[in-house]
């Protein structure tokens, strides 16, 4: 294999980025050791193939692509050792009633975001993301961050976790109806008022 | 065929995650056509999305 001409990558380089990754990682796996086992697996794999990084991405893209990798990995891996335990409140509609009226109507109207897209190029918009998707409960942030940031089919995700398509269907909306009123309190809500 | 903004918010968000059929779609595009509310979630949840593959966003404007 031909390997691109250019330097090796630099550990102190990559180091700069752990702390971002262990957030990564915390994010869906929700447990501080294995989520720094995952980053470590990363930072080797990253240093081992250093020549592999054909520099097109960002040094920071090009981790966050391996160590999405290991996350899946590891879910799999546990997943078969001992499958989802979902809480039947994380697959119910029940408390969603919340959100709606009796009519099934919207219990408060949602608001208008404006041209939400100018958020994307904000770091501090990805960190009230980030805060968001840390108040979901640990299955829903799993499925959903597999779904959502991993960009896996929900079939796939199913197998991974062991559970049924409704069921994930329920969970990646409760997760959605929430991430989205957690933005809209957090970050447009603020701007759509000012 | 008219639908609740419960059922439409449902349906917005499966509509990302299989394909719905054409009975559900039609009573979705429907409902979007007449609702502000949903047709802003509908716009949101697909903003969402768009937001949460970028994650975890840009490397430039670090922290303070």
């Amino acid at each position: 294999m031909a390997t691109p001409a250019r330097p090796g990558i630099d550990p102190l380089e990559l180091e700069k980025y752990r702390p971002q990754l262990l957030k990564f990682a915390m994010l869906q796996l929700r447990n501080a050791t294995t989520a720094e086992d995952v980053v470590q697996e990363t930072m080797l794999a990253a240093l081992q193939s250093g020549g592999s990084f054909a520099g097109q991405s960002s040094v920071k893209t090009w981790l966050v692509g391996i160590l999405k990798h290991k996350i899946i990995d590891t879910i799999r891996r546990q997943s078969r050792e001992q499958p989802l335990d979902l809480g039947a409140d994380e697959v119910s509609l029940e408390d969603l009633g919340a959100l709606f009226q009796d009519d099934g109507h919207f219990q408060d109207q949602p608001a208008d975001w404006g041209d939400p897209e100018a958020a994307l190029t904000q770091r501090r918009f990805f960190e009230v993301l980030e805060r968001c998707m840390a108040g979901l409960p640990k299955n829903t942030a799993r499925v959903f961050t597999m779904r959502e940031v991993m960009g896996l089919d929900t079939d796939e995700i199913c197998k991974d976790v062991g559970i049924t398509p409704s069921n994930c269907w329920v969970l990646l909306y409760r997760a959605r109806m929430a991430l989205r009123g957690c933005l809209e309190q957090r970050w447009f809500g603020a701007k759509a008022s000012a | 065929m008219r639908i609740t903004c419960k059922e439409a918010s449902r349906l917005i968000s499966e509509g990302l995650d299989r394909d719905l059929g054409v009975g559900e779609r039609a009573k979705l595009r429907l409902h979007l056509a007449l609702c502000v509310a949903c047709e802003r979630v509908n716009k949101q949840l697909n903003f969402m999305r768009r937001a949460l593959r970028q994650y975890p966003g840009p490397d430039e404007e670090t922290k303070k």
